[in-house]
């Protein structure tokens, strides 16, 4: 109750003192129309703040290439990206190489969901298992399992199936690690409740560890989704005959940048929508973070 | 006011003596291991509480009666002892006990309907009820503890004190033998503190509730219990009982009133006998000792002199004031 009501009032007077100050100095010098200027650009609403970064961000992109005139060998203006993206939206190639990389991220994230959650359930449960196997998790978490792709590629073909599974392999851990962390950082004073009830493993574990572990297994879907896009992509670079990594390839090859950077901006709102999906889920546990506050407080 | 058996002045000590055993306690230790070495922290205490007695243990941190809380529900076994309630023996499979914990520990995901009845839906009890008949029970707790209306709440979205309410209600769903309160108000504000206190004691005579209560607060100790034992610590045992023979629901006239706190100022006076040490101690004692049924017994095995010094003046007996309502 507290965390939350705290909040609330928090960005209540952020806001409403952005939105006054203007009015309290109307009559100032040319510094101070400066210090306006922030004020009001920090007074916009909450919700439109993020669209209003990216799309100054966008704009001062723009304004670089067409004032300072780089080469466009390394870079080319948001402007020139649309109309490459269009064109190849066009030649219908941009949906095939979208299509094909969006089958194999799907495919390997879903497996490594399935299994990730599983092995971190396990992992979180079992304190004996957990400690044999700690110092390998933590092993394989940290070593670039990326630099393994173009052997997988050399074993498995330049199909999806490498893809798939380096995009397995790259998404594991963080969901396997994240969601161990998440089931035994779960509330020992609800631990205590599950015993003095009685409850069987299975009910501890389907009332408790579960729902409990959900923020941190997010957190763990967060990364594994970042960590899954990059290896995708970096495995296409390795061999591939279609897919945005495959894309980006063939355009440096071919001197396009302008491709490269429709492939790189497509990867980003890949991202950017993602994580805007797990945002959702986040916010719509976050009564669980709340509520584990207040119940220690 | 309600319990037929409390209903007259003097009649609680009656009702000790005539209504059965519920929890029994019997020469129970417990040490805990810290750091390869065996830490006493209760030494042999046995304690018999009957159908109806509210139970009140006070003592310092570190005195173990919140461990002797603890095994009575199960959740630490003792070294040596046997505790059981209602005839039964302690320990894993059923639960007839209910634990009102310090926090209120409610599960922040589920509403307050979901976690009163969180006993309920456990395969562990036996006699698991339909949807229809949970509703309604977890209504009837809800009313009792004064939550009518906020079982679709999650806790986060409650005060300290209303989720300490839900934390007695869940406590009450499994209809316990025996309820067990560790600390229940000891993280609540003072104000909220003393309307729980009040609220529990009308439910203690609404329900007829048999209860061991674990604080460090002596006013709460004497507010709620007929019986207040204080405990010493190093190791945990036993010092002296008083019988505080006011019938509940009490009031907040008796709160606030003299004899509350004249026997708070006399269990004081004991704790600070105890802690001056066994010479001042043993005064006393002479003079309340000669109770004939004592339904808590305290003795002392070990080794170490001041416990042996100690000895002779606990064993079999423990000093046991009675107070009644005057007027």
């Amino acid at each position: 109750m507290t965390t939350g009501a705290r909040k609330l009032v928090g960005s209540d007077t952020f806001d409403s003192f952005g939105s006054e100050s203007p009015q309290e100095a109307p009559s100032s010098g040319s510094g101070t129309k400066v210090a306006l200027a922030a004020v009001r650009w920090l007074a916009v609403p909450r919700r439109w703040r993020a669209a209003v970064s990216v799309a100054v961000g966008i704009g001062l992109w723009q304004l670089f290439v067409t004032v300072m005139h780089p080469s466009s060998l390394v870079v080319v203006g948001p402007w020139t990206v649309l109309q490459d993206g269009r064109a190849l939206a066009a030649d219908g190639l941009l949906w095939t190489d979208l299509r094909v990389s969006m089958e194999e991220f799907g495919l390997g994230f879903a497996i490594a969901l399935v299994i990730g959650i599983a092995a971190g359930a396990r992992l979180g449960t079992g304190k004996r298992l957990s400690e044999f196997l700690n110092p390998w998790v933590t092993i394989l978490y940290t070593v670039p399992v990326i630099a393994l792709a173009p052997l997988l590629i050399l074993s498995l073909g330049i199909g999806m199936k490498a893809k798939v599974v380096v995009v397995v392999v790259a998404s594991f851990f963080p969901l396997a690690m994240n969601t161990r962390t998440g089931i035994q950082s779960v509330d020992p004073g609800l631990h205590e409740v599950c015993r003095a009830f009685r409850a069987t493993k299975a009910e501890t574990f389907r009332y408790l560890l579960l729902p409990g572990a959900v923020p941190s297994v997010l957190t763990g879907v967060r990364l594994a989704l970042g960590r899954g896009l990059i290896s995708l992509v970096f495995a296409d670079l390795f061999g591939a005959t279609a897919g945005l990594g495959y894309l980006i390839l063939s355009s440096e090859q071919n001197v396009e940048t302008g491709n490269v950077y429709v492939a790189i901006v497509l990867l980003a709102l890949i991202g950017l929508s993602l994580s805007w999906v797990v945002g959702l889920l986040e916010r719509h546990f976050s009564t669980y973070r709340a509520g584990q506050a207040g119940s220690s407080a | 006011m309600t319990s037929p058996n409390a209903n007259h002045n003097g009649a609680g000590a009656h009702l000790t003596s005539e209504a059965h055993v519920v929890v029994d306690v019997r020469d129970v230790s417990k040490s805990f291991r810290v750091s390869n070495r065996d830490v006493p922290v209760l030494d042999d205490v046995s304690l018999a509480v009957r159908a109806g007695e509210i139970v009140s243990i006070v003592g310092p941190s570190g005195c173990g009666k919140t461990t002797l809380l603890r095994m009575v529900q199960g959740l630490e076994v003792p070294t040596s002892g046997e505790l059981t309630i209602e005839g039964r023996k302690v320990g894993p499979g059923s639960v007839s006990s209910g634990f009102v914990f310090q926090q209120p520990a409610l599960f922040p995901w589920f509403s307050l309907e979901r976690n009163i009845a969180f006993g309920l839906r456990l395969r562990a009890s036996k006699q698991r009820p339909t949807r229809a008949e949970e509703a309604d029970k977890v209504n009837k707790l809800l009313d009792l503890v004064g939550l009518t209306g906020f079982g679709a709440y999650r806790p986060h979205q409650l005060s300290g004190g209303m989720r300490q309410r839900a934390n007695l209600a869940r406590a009450l769903a499994i209809d316990p033998a025996v309820l067990l309160l560790d600390e229940p108000f000891s993280a609540l504000d003072a104000l909220t503190r003393e309307r729980l206190q009040r609220a529990l004691s009308h439910l203690f005579a609404s329900l007829h509730t048999t209860a061991i209560l674990v604080t460090h607060d002596i006013r709460e100790a004497v507010f709620l219990g007929s019986r207040v034992i204080l405990m010493g610590s190093s190791p945990g045992r036993a010092l002296s009982q008083f019988t505080v023979d006011v019938p509940h629901p009490r009031t907040e006239e008796f709160q606030h009133g003299a004899l509350l706190g004249e026997i708070s100022h006399d269990i004081y006076a004991a704790l600070r006998r105890a802690d001056a040490g066994p010479q001042s101690a043993a005064s006393p004692l002479g003079a309340g000792g000669g109770h004939d049924n004592p339904s808590l017994a305290v003795r002392h095995d070990a080794a170490t002199t001041t416990e042996q010094a100690l000895e002779p003046e606990l064993s079999g007996a423990t000093l046991d004031v009675a107070y009644a309502r005057k007027g």
